[in-house]
């Protein structure tokens, strides 16, 4: 049985029809397309998933949508302003902290939430922040690091290194971001299970 | 992975939460953190179709100190516990073992009443609570009742929890000042990985001599449990690393664990034994004032 409910949503009201089953992370990547809160483990373990929740982190794959009503979701769509990444994104990006990139966006809110928080966090209090949001690649350093650094980028319009010559191939014997990594922070960039097309077939791989 | 059709229902108050309970009987469960029953649903662990949120229930989450004694509302999050400035001053123990549990996520979202409902055996908060002697106030359709922690866990996942039973509130007498007691857990990570044994551990020290103790075992049998013979042993020992020591010896043989992906019975025996010796350190390290003297 479906219903009608509304949810806040980076400070917009969204009006979504969910079932009771539903969680908040299955309405955010399949009703509202907001794919840039990841799928991992579904257990509430890896901290894919990660949004805010009236400043605080929380799983999303583990909280059923309907109980969230009438509290302020944020999500990795919704912390930059406008174009201007938020300063925490930057420092991803211009530390190279990002490898796939499938954890970035869990990892980008539990930093966010931490220096809410806590503006000057040592790297004992990032690592505990972080400690919910596991990188298979095991990057974990620059992560760290991205996140020791964040205030460099605080200056609204602070720029990251070349951030003008990344669209126009000046970039010889320059160190560059990632070409992916403004979208591996933001949460556009997609990966096979944020692909959805009209009558999808979906496949499952039945281990025995 | 897809939880089967449920449908929510808001409870406005406890009594309301105990009601929709009693009126849907077997098919319904009390939802508070979700971070247990979620997940439970998620998997087919559980199967419930109607769910009671607790969640919007105003005044559970709060944690007072009144006339001497810590008053912990049933929703209080794990991040609460792991931070509030009164746990931390006067049952260290609790912040501590909240602080070693999960994720910060999952503590920003899991209660404890969730944690000691849910009575699995190797849950981080019931050691502590039963050295602590803490009591679990129920409301039902029924009347309200006082349980003694020590009487509540009855196997895993079991407990003297009516159906429509739900735990309102903890509290625990603020322990005095020639007490100490610590929680130490032996995990595999530092984080997101359940106790492979847990240990709390109370002292009373009177005249330089322990007067009382309490051992707790985590992770070692269905429910937590009290080493009776390593807390006696204590008893008039002046509080050294050979009284400790010894206490831990004792404690090996008190456990009764089982091999699992997390540890085999052997390593958990060798552990109780440390963890007891360890947590009996911290807590005698926790006694604040000098021994006090007897008038006679
Ligand atoms: C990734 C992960 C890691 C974890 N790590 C740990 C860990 O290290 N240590 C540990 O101990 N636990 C751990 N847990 C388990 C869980 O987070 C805790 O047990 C938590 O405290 C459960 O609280 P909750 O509010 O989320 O419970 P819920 O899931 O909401 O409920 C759990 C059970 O308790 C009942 N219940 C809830 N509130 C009440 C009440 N007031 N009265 C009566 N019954 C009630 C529910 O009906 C349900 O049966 C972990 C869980 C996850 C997902």
């Amino acid at each position: 049985m479906h219903k009608t409910i509304t949810l806040n949503i980076n400070g917009r009201d969204y009006f979504v029809s969910i079932k009771s089953s539903d969680t908040l992370q299955d309405v955010l990547r399949d009703k509202l397309g907001l794919t840039g809160t990841k799928k991992g483990c579904e257990l509430g373990v890896c901290g894919a998933c990660t949004v805010i929740i009236d400043g605080k982190t929380m799983n999303s794959c583990i909280i059923l949508a309907e109980t969230v009503q009438g509290k302020k979701i944020e999500t990795i769509e919704g912390i930059k302003k406008d174009t201007d990444l938020h300063p925490i994104q930057k420092s991803f990006v211009e530390h190279g902290a990002i490898q796939c990139g499938y954890c970035t966006p869990g990892m980008i809110m539990s930093a966010k939430a931490l220096i809410d928080k806590n503006p000057k966090p040592t790297r004992d209090e990032i690592k505990e922040g972080l400690s919910g949001n596991i990188c298979r690649c095991t990057g974990y350093t620059k992560i760290i690091e991205a996140v020791e650094d964040w205030q460099k980028f605080k200056r609204s319009g602070a720029k990251i290194k070349h951030e003008d010559d990344l669209d126009k191939f000046q970039t010889v014997g320059k160190s560059m971001p990632r070409v992916d990594a403004y979208d591996k922070v933001t949460g556009s960039a997609k990966y096979t299970g944020d692909f959805k097309f009209p009558g999808m077939l979906v496949g499952k791989i039945l281990k025995r | 992975m897809k939880i089967p059709g449920i449908k929510l229902h808001n409870a406005a108050d406890l009594a309301n939460a105990c009601s929709l309970l009693e009126k849907y009987g077997e098919s319904a469960k009390a939802l508070a953190g979700g971070t247990d029953l979620v997940v439970d649903l998620k998997q087919k662990r559980a199967v419930f179709e109607h769910i009671v949120v607790l969640g919007g229930i105003a005044g559970l989450d709060e944690i007072k100190l009144r006339k001497g004694i810590l008053q912990i509302g049933a929703l209080t999050s794990l991040a609460s516990l792991a931070e509030s400035r009164i746990i931390k001053k006067h049952l260290p123990a609790l912040s501590d073992a909240a602080s070693t549990m999960a994720t910060p996520q999952v503590r920003n979202m899991g209660t404890i009443g969730g944690n000691v409902a849910m009575a699995v055996p190797s849950a981080d908060l019931p050691p502590t609570l039963i050295a602590a002697n803490a009591r679990i106030i129920t409301d039902s359709p029924t009347g309200s009742r006082i349980i003694p922690i020590r009487e509540f866990f009855t196997g895993p996942r079991k407990t003297v929890l009516g159906a429509a039973e739900l735990i309102r509130e903890i509290e625990i007498d603020v322990p005095p000042a020639n007490s100490g007691l610590s929680y130490k857990k032996f995990q595999l990570r530092n984080s997101a990985a359940l106790a492979v044994v847990g240990v709390a551990a109370s002292l009373v020290v009177e005249d330089g001599k322990i007067s009382d103790a309490c051992i707790v075992l985590g992770a070692v049998a269905p429910t937590p449990l009290i080493a009776v013979k390593a807390s006696r042993s204590l008893i008039g020992a002046k509080p050294d690393f050979e009284a400790f020591a010894n206490a831990g010896k004792i404690a090996c043989e008190e456990g009764k664990p089982i091999s699992d992906i997390r540890g085999s019975k052997e390593f958990r025996c060798r552990l109780i034994g440390v963890l007891t010796r360890r947590a009996l350190e911290e807590a005698n390290g926790r006694i604040r004032t000098a021994p006090k003297r007897r008038k006679n």
